[in-house]
């Protein structure tokens, strides 16, 4: 019983990018001195450093306070968590307030396994703006 | 398993670039049957062990790394074959497996596999992993609420957060 070997090399993982989903889209949004960065997609050793260098333009003596919106997270792995754990030491050097809005099951089971959930400040129900009010 | 090994349900050579862990993931996730709820955690390890071929790669290797994975009822497993230099770091060449494993990107297989190696020859070698499929659903989310991971949740978090 036979089975294929597929090589995959730089050329196809162009055409795998083109083919899938854009692997991290970081949007900003800014208002009154506070910033929130959006994550969405996958988050790993090639989508990293855009969140490192995002991370250290935002969070500057200028910005009062950032949160960092996991929510549309679909992936991370350990070099994605250490990348997420820049915002906390960068904000606390700068005095930038952080809250993290949880990402999807997967990504905070990712958290609790590696015992990270208390090492950033997630945001609790309680803290969740409610649309109707 | 690894003794009677049948045909994998995947091999893949990949150019161990930045590029590479999120090809391997892609593919993972095309396998048919569909992985059952082991699935987040084989995806996830496959991603650890070829982002840490990358991270270990020499800046003049053009070799490439195999990826084969078997998906069956009971366990997955997941080996990343190559060059030795791409497989072992080398703390692991030189005999202190403890080193190594801190070192280089292997504590979320320790914490999350059943079984998980390092066979090396004099040029090549594999990294293995195997995660068995138990009645309580170990993935990653009962793995994070058992008392036996919580020793092995503070090391990796010392780790990482020390890079």
């Amino acid at each position: 019983m036979g089975w294929t070997v597929v090589t995959i090399d730089g050329t196809d993982s162009e055409r795998l990018d083109s083919r899938v989903s854009p692997q991290l889209e970081l949007q900003e949004h800014h208002l009154d001195g506070g910033c929130t960065l959006a994550l969405r997609g996958e988050l790993d050793m090639s989508s990293a450093p855009a969140l490192d260098a995002t991370l250290r333009r935002l969070c500057t003596d200028a910005t009062d306070a950032l949160t960092l919106d996991l929510s549309e997270l679909t992936f991370a792995d350990s070099t994605g968590l250490r990348a997420l754990l820049l915002a906390g030491e960068l904000c606390q050097q700068h005095a930038c307030t952080l809250v993290v809005v949880p990402g999807p099951p997967q990504i905070q089971r990712l958290f609790e396994l590696t015992g990270m959930l208390g090492q950033l400040p997630f945001q609790t129900d309680a803290q969740t703006p409610n649309p109707a009010s | 398993m690894e003794s009677e090994l049948p045909p994998p349900d995947l091999a893949i050579s990949l150019c161990p670039d930045s590029r590479a862990p999120r090809a391997a993931r892609y593919c993972v996730t095309t396998i048919e049957p569909p992985p059952h709820e082991l699935r987040e955690s084989v995806v996830l390890l496959t991603s650890e062990l070829v982002s840490r071929a990358v991270r270990l790669r020499p800046r003049d290797s053009h070799d490439l790394v195999e990826l084969r994975v078997w998906v069956r009822d009971d366990v997955a497993r997941v080996e990343l074959r190559g060059a030795r230099e791409l497989v072992c770091a080398p703390f692991e060449l030189s005999g202190t497996p403890e080193a190594g494993l801190l070192l280089e990107g292997l504590q979320l297989v320790e914490v999350l596999s059943d079984r998980w190696s390092i066979d090396a020859d004099e040029h090549s070698a594999c990294i293995w992993f195997e995660l068995d499929r138990h009645e309580d659903a170990r993935d990653l989310g009962a793995m994070s609420e058992s008392g036996d991971a919580r020793g092995s949740a503070a090391r990796v978090w010392s780790v990482i957060s020390a890079r």
